[in-house]
This record gives C-alpha cells, structure tokens and sequence, in this order.
C-alpha cells in the first residue's frame, strides 16, 4: 500500500514501502518524518511504524533537526531569509504564526523597512516614469483632470521628487502606523479573550503588512495582494491569539465598518460645508 | 513521472484551503454583485495605457460581469484564466461541500514528483504566454 510522507508541512509525495525502506537506510527520509496511508487516523513519525523499526533508529531521531523558527527574518536579515518570510507568511500563515517567538520588534521593524524601501523606490520611478510617457506632465494634460491643476504644470523629475518625499514620510512613519493599525485590531480583538498581548498583535500585523507591501505597488497584482492579506491576517490573528477565525474575521469587518463609516461622515460633513466661492 | 490527485488528511500546520476557499468565493462574488450595481468602477490598467498590451488580468472585470450576467462563452473570451481558475476553484469549492456534507476529512491534493512538477511549471509558463497572446489579438483596447 502506498504511503503518504512530509516534512516540515509540505507534502514530500506517495511512495511504496520498499521506496521508504530504502530512503530511511540512505538518508532521503528522516525517521521524523510524517507518514500516513489509507486507514490511519492521522500522520505519525515514520519512527513509530513498526515496519519501519529497524531502520528509524534513536540515533536517526537524534540527528532530525527540530523544527525551523518561524518566519525566516527570526532567524536574521538578508535576502534569502527576506524572500523565505515572504514564503512563510504568505504561502505558509498556519505553521509560521503558530511558532511566532514573543519580543523584539525590532526584526519587524527591520522586514518592514526591508519591505519598503525598494518599493517606495520602484514606486515612485514607476509612476514617474508612467506619467512621463503619457506625456500628461509639461503638456499640461494633468490640468485637464479636476485637482491636479498644479501637478500638471510640473516635469517629470520634479513630480517624482515630490512622489518620492511624500512616500519617504509614509515609509519613516510605517512602525507608527502599524502601531495605530495594532492597537486598533487589538482593542477590538479585546471582547473575544485573546491569548496573545498587544505585542504579539503588533508582530502580526508587521510580518502581515510587511510581506505584502512590494506586491502592493505592482499594477493588477494589487488587487490580489489586498483581499489575500485579509485572509492572512484573519489566519495570523486567530493563530496567535488562539480564537476562532471566524471571531477574527468579525472583528475585522466591524473595523471596516467603522473605518467606512467615518469617511462616510466625514464626506457628508465636507459636502455640507459652504463652497469658498 | 508522477502527476496525479490524491486524498489524504490536513498536515499539521497545513493551510486548510477547503476552509477559506468556498468562503472566498462567496465573499468576492457578493463583492462583484455590489461594485457592479452600484456602479463602481476599477481605475484600469496602468501597464495597457502604458504599453499598449494587455496584462494577463486584462479583461477580468468585464468577464466578471459577463459571469454574473450568465453570458460563459463571453465570459471565457474576456480572459479565459479568470474564468478557468474560477471554474476549477468553484469546482475545488463544490467538492469540498460535499465531502463536508458525507462527513469525510480527506482532502484532495495534486502530488508531483521532481519530473512532474518541472513538466506542470512549463505546461504554466506555455499556458499563460498562450493566454496573453489571445489577450492581444481579440481585447479591444
């Protein structure tokens, strides 16, 4: 009969059991390994098969590494661990936040800034470069749309200057940001009894932002990248905090609500005001 | 080489796609209802105005559209990625209602070994250049 194997949450494939006897022995699998075949309750360490109890020694189980801290950028900056938390947090929520260690927000800090940085600047060549090639800045053509009268009369280095400061302040300003962003899920996470504190929210919502932020600035990839980290963080949030995604997930909408709403006052509020003229 | 559908328990720690998927689909169905009956709109393609070709998600809004007006040839004409990983998620999300509903906890899963995920990754990149060269020739601009 075939059988099931996997390592670190991802499946390795289906394999016979003289295949598995013959990895166990030269060292493709590990006795720490997750089997399962049909007819068993759930996946168990290849060490606890019977068949298997020659070869899944004490010595093979004391050499399987334990489990990977969790998401990449834990275990210290650089590229290679910057794409590997992208990964993780992306592809991988349940088991990263699962394992997420408690303290040192200066590794969010750090992802964030890693995170941003590039995209502010991609960002801000690319819109630049896009306006240029309109031919909509020096022509005047951005005059044509209603409040953009003043960028209209600007050349293009000149706007992505202005592009490039303004997103500048927003990168500086992104941890304090996301300290209003997690305090503000925090409080509304508070009637549901969260296990984790307003720290362990914190890192949540800095892993989350972080790794979706260079997906923001790519066009048409946005639109994905934005219901998809919902999802993530409704995972993450219900993870860490150990609730039910579906109290996340209310939590959330009402802070959408809210959020809505107060635009939606503040409109009405700036529409009812007398024009200058 | 192995290519082929498998039915096996949720890993520890696995992300339970069964959970979320049918609950996405949902959710951007309504999403789609409510932006196109009350009329919002998307800004539109940054790369098209700047390149003049489509991206690969060109045409997603108006086959969304044609989707929800039951017009599937249409629909498939506009950007059939769009509408093929619809299908296949919508058909993921059928499955996994009716496993729910028969009480069974397996899920299904496509295993590859080394030669087979190499064949499936080209058969995506041929895949998504055939796409894109179909957006060219028929998506108005």
């Amino acid at each position: 009969m075939e059988i099931h194997l996997a390592r670190d949450g991802s499946s390795l494939g289906v394999f016979t059991e003289a295949e598995v006897r013959e990895g166990l022995a030269g060292g493709r699998f590990r006795a720490s390994d997750l089997a399962w075949r049909q007819g068993m309750p759930a996946w168990t360490p290849l060490a606890g098969w019977p068949e298997f109890a020659g070869l899944a020694a004490p010595a093979l189980l004391a050499d399987a590494p334990s489990a990977p801290v969790l998401p990449a950028w834990e275990r210290g900056a650089g590229f290679r661990n910057f794409f590997g938390t992208l990964h993780d947090v992306i592809l991988n929520p349940v088991a990263t936040f699962d394992a997420l260690p408690r303290g040192n927000f200066g590794k969010v800090v750090g992802f964030q800034y890693a995170a941003a940085l590039p995209a502010w600047l991609c960002a801000s060549v690319l819109w630049a470069l896009f306006f240029a090639f309109l031919g909509a800045l020096g022509s005047g053509e951005l005059s044509q749309i209603e409040g953009m009268e003043a960028l209209g009369q600007l050349g293009p280095a000149v706007f992505a200057g202005i592009l490039c400061v303004i997103l500048g302040c927003a990168v500086v300003l992104l941890p304090l940001f996301n300290v209003v962003g997690a305090a503000l899920q925090h409080v509304i996470l508070l009637p549901w009894g969260p296990a984790g504190g307003f720290g362990q929210t914190y890192r949540v919502v800095g892993y989350v932002q972080g790794a979706f932020l260079p997906f923001s600035f790519i066009p048409c990839l946005n639109y994905l990248a934005g219901p998809w980290s919902l999802v993530i963080s409704i995972i993450a949030l219900s993870r860490v905090h150990r609730l039910a995604w579906w109290k996340v997930l209310i939590s959330l909408l009402l802070l959408v609500c809210c959020a809505l709403a107060l635009v939606l006052v503040a409109l009405a509020l700036a529409g009812s005001l007398p024009s200058p003229d | 080489m192995q290519i082929r559908l498998v039915r096996r328990p949720l890993l520890p720690g696995e992300f339970d796609a069964e959970k979320w998927l049918p609950l996405a689909l949902v959710a951007s169905g309504f999403a789609a209802w409510a932006a196109f009956h009350f009329g919002l709109t998307t800004p539109g393609c940054g790369f098209r105005r700047l390149t003049d070709l489509p991206c690969l998600a060109c045409g997603g809004t108006r086959a969304a559209r044609s989707l929800l007006a039951a017009d599937f040839l249409s629909a498939l004409a506009f950007n059939p990625l769009f509408v093929l990983s619809l299908g296949l998620a919508a058909l993921w999300s059928a499955w996994t209602v009716f496993d729910r509903i028969r009480g069974q906890s397996l899920r299904v899963r496509l295993v590859t070994d080394p030669s087979g995920s190499r064949l499936l990754r080209w058969g995506l990149a041929i895949g998504l250049i055939i796409h894109w060269m179909w957006l060219a020739w028929t998506l108005p601009a």
